[in-house]
């Protein structure tokens, strides 16, 4: 059910339309779901835009003018309801903000925040009190052009969190007509250039330093998309990489701090029938509980999302076809995506906003929509089913879909989201599946490791089966997810055995433990073996 | 466009009636003779004229005069008719040089001055279709059907052309009125599977692909989307003997080679995948997927660099057909850049 408004939360995404068609206007913006303030319940940031004139001259970097175009933070109180504490936070935001990262990149214990946009990027320090200071010049994070999605991964597992951070293409307000005479659109990305990543190495003072060359991930890119996981199980992490009408990109983790882009060769860069597609959401989670991590990639109606199987991490299987995704997907645009487990019935599903780029769609193509539903897939096991119809009114109304961040906000064992939408209000999904089976929600504190243990790998087993989640908080589109670990496990009451994987490299153990709780987990000193009761 | 196919015969009926109206239009000039004794006489004489340079084999003289006419004074029938007619005749004559261009000139401007004929208009769709130019082709056979209503071939053709606007309902809902007369047509239940198959509605595509090949054996692509589908399915072996059917007709047919080795690929028989996708990318250089799985195979058999260089063609081969699929839309001669994101 739909509960923003209910529960305080007033957010529109000002996205300028002008005659021009600037491509900026469409591409919407991200939401962070995260805790500001470490009392135990999930915080809200969202991501705004900010005016340009009709034209805009070229070279202009869009700047916030007024409280209408301010990010938002929104604390959650103990009732439940949200308190816009943007103004004394310090996350008012410049410029004309797309994406938002939220991780603890200096390990002292509060969740930063990194804000991408166009023309230049801030990263917010969080000052232990949901207020938060600007380090951005201090840290070195600037970058430059137009910023999309970014993710905090470790990717030396030096224990602490780097920043890897997309760009889109190479773009100015330039007055291209792309179109029919009497239908400008927005233009495709085929007519720009694209541009490399930036990658921000965190050097453990407060400052970064940009190595994207260096380790191997400049290729230039169409990026929009990121997602962070173990694909091939050799403990480092890797990147995906959602790149729009360009091939996508798989940065395999060498071991010794560079990276093989690999994603042809992988057969994870372009369908099954080889042909590319317009890439803006991914995630990649293990969707059939083999251990290895699978992928979901979002596109344009007439594409199908791209759904891969992780063929035991040697490469990729074209699956959008016999796993059911395909034929719900064909005439849907799709953005933020992630897999969760929204049932709690031990199968992960997948929540997708979705909405098309182009707002005269219909005029040319009457069988596609601008403004779409949201849609709920669930997995069988066997193959994924729209539910959506069956999920709650909710589904039935028709958004432009844009970010969307997961977590469990009202500490229930069922994981809710909350989407953004393209110039639209923000929406608060929360999740009252009725059903009676069984959860687990894993909170993990790093030590040796990053302090959020991102990129820790959580082995969970029942008397029904294994499942396997990889900690992170980077996903979809935009936007950041509550980086807690969370299982549905069924009609089990009890988990035999978790299993983590820490970042260090340190194997720690848990036994009996029991289900419907939110557990805080400590890595341990070394490997260990540990039980755990309610 | 079969001009003869097209010349419907005059019922004595429609005759009569013809003749009448001549009649009525013969008093009718008489009168206006009064009011303008040269311009109507000048008229008939002039539609006569063009009529010999037609007969005569003058085609383009022909055109010229009757577009002359139609310019000065436009619906007159006679005039219309043999535009249509000239139009046509030289339009096929561009097509058959490979002219395309040429032939969609024609007939524009046939349209130019007989904005109102569904046989013009059906040809233009055709045509329209045939250049990629789907959105004109739409426009065209709707306002062909709108003029008449009860001609089938112009459902047909507006079935095709919506599939390639990927109205795949639309396309259905035409294909399927066409073949409600037409039931015996192999062409149609294969232009119905596919719009089916594109929606992946794999049973019901099976279904109409099989209808076709029962009405026209000697056939490939029934085959070979039969083919597609069972490989889509995970169905390899059913797509390895169908594809086989394919090539007896066929053997240099290179979406059956790839998706012969792209089946082999799958079951991880990488010798034979190599096998039919070198010979894939022989036959046509073109076709993408058979780079991209050729690329493939050859990193599992361990030949890098080779592998790399066939992905590097897929690649480009992708890159390539993303620019041609956003222009297969519309003629834009006003507009640079029509590269707007209508997919």
């Amino acid at each position: 059910m739909e509960i923003a408004s209910a529960r305080g939360i007033h957010f529109l995404h000002q996205a300028p339309h002008t005659s021009k068609k600037y491509l900026i206007e469409t591409m919407g913006s991200g939401v962070a779901l995260f805790d500001c303030d470490n009392d135990g319940r999930l915080d809200l940031f969202l991501v705004n835009g900010a005016p340009f004139p009709d034209p805009t001259p070229k070279g202009t970097v869009p700047q916030k003018t007024g409280s209408e175009y301010w990010n938002r933070m929104y604390h959650q109180k103990k009732d439940g309801t949200f308190e816009d504490v943007t103004e004394k936070s310090g996350l008012k935001g410049v410029g004309y903000g797309m994406g938002v990262a939220a991780a603890d990149y200096d390990n002292d214990g509060y969740e930063d925040l990194y804000v991408t946009g166009y023309g230049g990027n801030r990263l917010y320090h969080n000052n232990g009190d949901c207020t938060f200071s600007d380090v951005t010049d201090r840290a070195g994070v600037g970058g430059s052009g137009w910023s999309t999605s970014a993710a905090w991964v470790d990717l030396d597992k030096d224990g602490m969190l780097d920043l890897v951070v997309l760009r889109y293409v190479e773009w100015d307000w330039d007055d291209r007509w792309c179109g029919s005479p009497d239908n400008r659109g927005y233009c495709h990305p085929d007519v720009f250039q694209p541009i490399s990543m930036l990658v921000y190495h965190n050097s453990g003072n407060g400052r970064f330093t940009e190595v994207a060359k260096k380790v191997g991930l400049s290729k230039p890119a169409k990026a929009l998309g990121i997602a962070v996981a173990d694909y091939d199980g050799d403990s480092w992490p890797d990147i995906y990489v959602a790149n729009d009408s360009m091939v996508e990109f798989l940065f395999h983790n060498k071991g010794d701090g560079t990276f093989e882009e690999v994603g042809l060769s992988s057969g994870a860069a372009v369908d099954g029938d080889g042909r590319t597609f317009a890439g803006m959401g991914v995630d990649f989670s293990d969707y059939d509980n083999d251990s290895y991590p699978d992928l979901i990639i979002t596109d344009l109606a007439n594409q199908r999302y791209a759904l891969y199987h992780n063929e035991k991490g040697a490469e990729f299987n074209y699956a959008s076809y016999i796993s059911g995704i395909g034929a719900m997907t064909f005439l849907h645009s799709g953005w933020s995506v992630r897999f969760l487990d929204y049932d709690n019935d031990g199968w992960k599903d997948l929540l997708l906003a979705q909405g098309h780029d182009l707002d005269t769609v219909e005029k040319s193509y009457p069988q596609l929509h601008y403004r779409e539903p949201m849609l709920l897939a669930r997995n069988t096991g066997k193959r994924f089913v729209d539910v959506s119809a069956m999920s709650g009114s909710v589904f039935q109304e028709k958004w432009v879909g844009r970010g969307m961040a997961i977590g469990d906000f009202d500490n229930d064992g069922r994981v809710d989201a909350v989407v953004t939408t393209n110039g639209g209000p923000a929406y608060l999904l929360h999740n009252e599946t009725e059903s009676s089976n069984h959860w687990l929600t894993l909170k993990l504190v790093g030590h040796k490791s990053n302090r959020d243990g991102l990129g820790s790998v959580v082995k969970v087993v029942t008397s029904k089966g294994t499942q396997w989640v990889t900690v992170t908080t980077a996903s979809g589109y935009l936007s950041s997810s509550d980086p807690r670990a969370h299982f549905g496990l069924g009609s089990d009451t009890v988990v035999t055995k978790i299993e983590i994987l820490w970042p260090s490299g340190t194997v720690q153990i848990l036994n009996n433990v029991s289900a419907d709780q939110i557990l805080n987990v400590s890595e341990a000193a070394s490997q260990a073996t540990g039980s755990v009761q309610k | 466009m079969n001009l003869a196919a097209r010349m419907k015969p005059v019922s004595p009926k429609r005759f009569i009636s013809a003749h009448s109206i001549r009649l009525f239009g013969l008093a009718f000039l008489a009168v206006i003779a009064w009011a303008s004794p040269r311009s109507f006489s000048q008229q008939s004489i002039d539609v006569d004229k063009a009529a010999a340079l037609l007969q005569a084999g003058e085609t383009e003289k022909a055109c010229q005069a009757y577009h002359a006419l139609l310019t000065a004074k436009p619906a007159n029938p006679e005039a219309e008719a043999g535009e249509v007619t000239c139009s046509e005749q030289l339009a096929l004559k561009a097509r058959a040089n490979g002219d395309l261009n040429g032939a969609l000139q024609y007939l524009l401007q046939a349209r130019d001055v007989v904005p109102h004929n569904s046989r013009l208009l059906y040809d233009l769709g055709i045509l329209e279709d045939q250049m990629h130019l789907y959105k004109d082709a739409d426009l065209s056979l709707d306002a062909a059907g709108k003029l008449d209503p009860t001609d089938s071939r112009i459902w047909y053709a507006s079935g095709r052309v919506k599939m390639d606007l990927g109205q795949l309902d639309l396309a259905k809902e035409k294909l399927a009125a066409y073949l409600a007369v037409h039931p015996e047509d192999a062409t149609a239940h294969y232009g119905l599977g596919r719009a089916y198959q594109l929606g992946l509605q794999f049973d019901k595509a099976r279904t109409e692909f099989q209808r076709s090949i029962s009405l026209q054996a000697a056939q490939t692509e029934g085959y070979y989307q039969l083919g597609d589908i069972a490989l889509h399915e995970g169905e390899f072996d059913e797509s390895i003997a169908n594809f086989e059917k394919t090539l007896v007709r066929n053997p240099k047919h290179g979406g059956a080679l790839a998706g012969i080795g792209e089946a082999y690929f799958k079951e991880k028989k990488y010798d034979k995948a190599l096998e039919y996708l070198r010979r894939a990318v022989a036959a046509a250089s073109d076709y993408q997927p058979g780079h991209y799985y050729l690329g493939l195979t050859l990193a599992r058999l361990g030949k890098q660099e080779e592998s790399k260089q066939e992905l590097s063609i897929a690649e480009k081969l992708a890159d390539d057909e993303n620019r041609k699929s956003s222009q297969h839309l519309q003629l834009n001669p006003a507009v640079e850049e029509p590269n707007a994101r209508n997919r």
